[in-house]
């Protein structure tokens, strides 16, 4: 490759040697240390052709007088050959100087962020976050600190738990890695007397206390407002009565198993979205802030569904541009009345009710029953459904002291 | 005019075979020492020849190369020199056989 390059650069020639002792001429080069190479015979010629470079040949040309031998050049290979022959075209040289400097020039800023592994956040909030933070499309390269851009990510957006920023090219990639979903209970009172108590109604399944007394177990059918774990600690004597109560904050978790009920109608006749088959695409073309429509303005559809797709110019890998190729396809449709067949129904009540199951898998929440039933009435198809599922509880409340006890507030708490 | 001094073939052989047993004491090298031919074959379709002294025939079938001792006749088809410098060669092309002539 590197023998290749250097060929180029100083120029080289294809010839073909024809006379009555060909050998001797090459015989003769090497003495004069002259690199030959792709050397086959050409039987029509009577003689061989090969390649020499170009100070080679020249230097070889008193060798031809003394071996009798003829040289014909059938090509004029490498850089010399090629700056002479476009040597009158100088704005073209000047053109690609200039495209190289502004390539150059481009290949500062940043023109593509991406961000990955995005869950709860949206791709949108973090590059609104960047663009308040001077970090967007266009800001130059040197300005752009990852290390800090890294730690304002974590301090701003509590969900982050891990983030990783890193400048490839013209590309600012951003991975981060968000908490798992928590079962939150109510924020922890600093001080005072409180009680934990049922948020809603449920059959206990599980409790833990940390702090306090607890006053139901598994199994136990709490109604709302209910106190599961109560701020008063009771201390007994040796008689088993109570010398003294004291008060803290309440800790614990409790699981409890909750119902939940969903119910949704999807009516029998709808409009019916039906393409025509009349599709439009346009392209348009931006290069930095300037846009450029290719072919016809858009928008002939009275209703039309409409998809752009946004590419951009990536010159090598990690190397993008600020050119963006949008294609905008236009796709006409029409309302027609229809109505659901039985199973067309069933497909999309199913889906909408899978996608409220889902809710609960993204949060963490396991369900141990689920029950569903579809019917259909003169207007509507009709979806109920129930599930069972093991929920936190608890919420906090100010717990009633009681009177005439000798009571006080624990003054710590355990963390 | 100086006269040449042409070196009788019997004083040539035994300048030879003198070079060569001292080589063979000293356990240097041949091809440094006595400047013999070196064929470095690879596979069929490469070959790389040292200390040789010129080309003396070369068609698309075969190709015979004067060195110090014989000459050398590559047989093939579709025969090419790939490179062609003052110390070393490459053949390239389907080889079907090597020989040594005196």
């Amino acid at each position: 490759m590197l023998l290749s390059l250097l060929k180029f650069a100083q120029g080289f020639l294809k010839v073909t040697l024809t006379g009555s002792y060909p050998e001797r001429f090459l015989n003769l080069c090497i003495r004069r240390n002259l690199l030959i190479w792709n050397l086959c015979p050409n039987k029509d010629a009577g003689g061989y052709d090969f390649c020499i470079s170009l100070r080679g040949f020249q230097s070889a040309k008193d060798l031809m007088k003394k071996t009798h031998t003829t040289v014909k050049i059938r090509k004029k290979c490498g850089l010399p050959f090629f700056l002479h022959r476009y040597r009158g075209r100088k704005l073209f040289a000047l053109g690609l100087l200039i495209c190289i400097c502004l390539l150059w020039n481009c290949s500062g800023y940043v023109w593509k962020i991406e961000v990955n592994g995005t869950e709860t956040l949206t791709q949108d909030m973090i590059l609104t976050w960047l663009k308040q933070q001077q970090t967007y499309f266009g800001t130059p390269k040197k300005e752009i600190s990852c290390s800090e851009i890294e730690t304002k990510l974590r301090k701003d957006f509590d969900v982050i738990a891990w983030t990783s920023v890193k400048l490839e090219g013209t590309k600012l990639e951003i991975d981060v890695e968000e908490n798992l979903p928590e079962n939150h209970i109510a924020d922890l009172p600093k001080e005072g007397a409180w009680d934990l108590v049922a948020a809603e109604e449920a059959t206990i399944d599980s409790i833990y206390t940390r702090r306090g007394t607890p006053l139901v177990q598994k199994g136990t059918v709490v109604s709302k407002g209910a106190v599961l774990i109560s701020a008063k600690l009771e201390i007994l004597d040796d008689n088993g009565e109570i010398a003294k109560e004291n008060y803290v904050v309440s800790d614990g978790d409790v699981v409890g198993i909750v119902s939940r009920f969903y119910e949704n109608t999807l009516p029998i006749h709808y409009q019916k979205k039906v393409y025509t088959g009349s599709e439009h695409t346009t392209h348009m073309l931006q290069i930095g802030k300037f846009h450029c429509l290719l072919g016809k303005k858009t928008g002939a559809y009275s209703a039309c569904e409409t998809t752009v797709t946004d590419r951009q110019l990536e010159l090598l890998p990690n190397l993008f541009l600020p050119v963006h190729l949008y294609t905008t396809r236009q796709k006409e449709y029409v309302y027609q009345p229809a109505d659901y067949t039985k199973r067309e129904a069933e497909a999309v009540l199913t889906a909408q009710w899978d996608a409220f199951l889902e809710k609960f898998k993204q949060k963490g929440i396991p369900i141990i029953v689920k029950n569903v039933k579809i019917e259909k009435d003169k207007e509507n198809f009709k979806i109920r459904g129930r599930i069972q599922a093991k929920v936190p509880i608890v919420k906090y409340q100010p717990a009633v002291r009681s009177e005439g006890q000798n009571t006080r507030e624990e003054p710590d708490r355990l963390e | 005019m100086k006269k040449k001094h042409r070196l009788n073939p019997n004083d040539t052989n035994r300048e030879s075979r003198t070079r060569e047993r001292l080589a063979e004491g000293l356990e240097l090298p041949k091809d440094v020492s006595c400047g013999v031919v070196v064929v470095t074959v690879t596979g069929r379709r490469s070959l790389v020849l040292e200390n040789y002294r010129g080309i003396v025939a070369f068609d698309d079938d075969h190709i015979v190369i004067q060195t110090k001792e014989c000459k050398v006749i590559v047989h093939g088809c579709r025969l090419k020199v790939d490179y062609y410098t003052n110390e070393e060669m490459k053949i390239v092309g389907l080889i079907h056989q090597i020989s040594y002539e005196v």
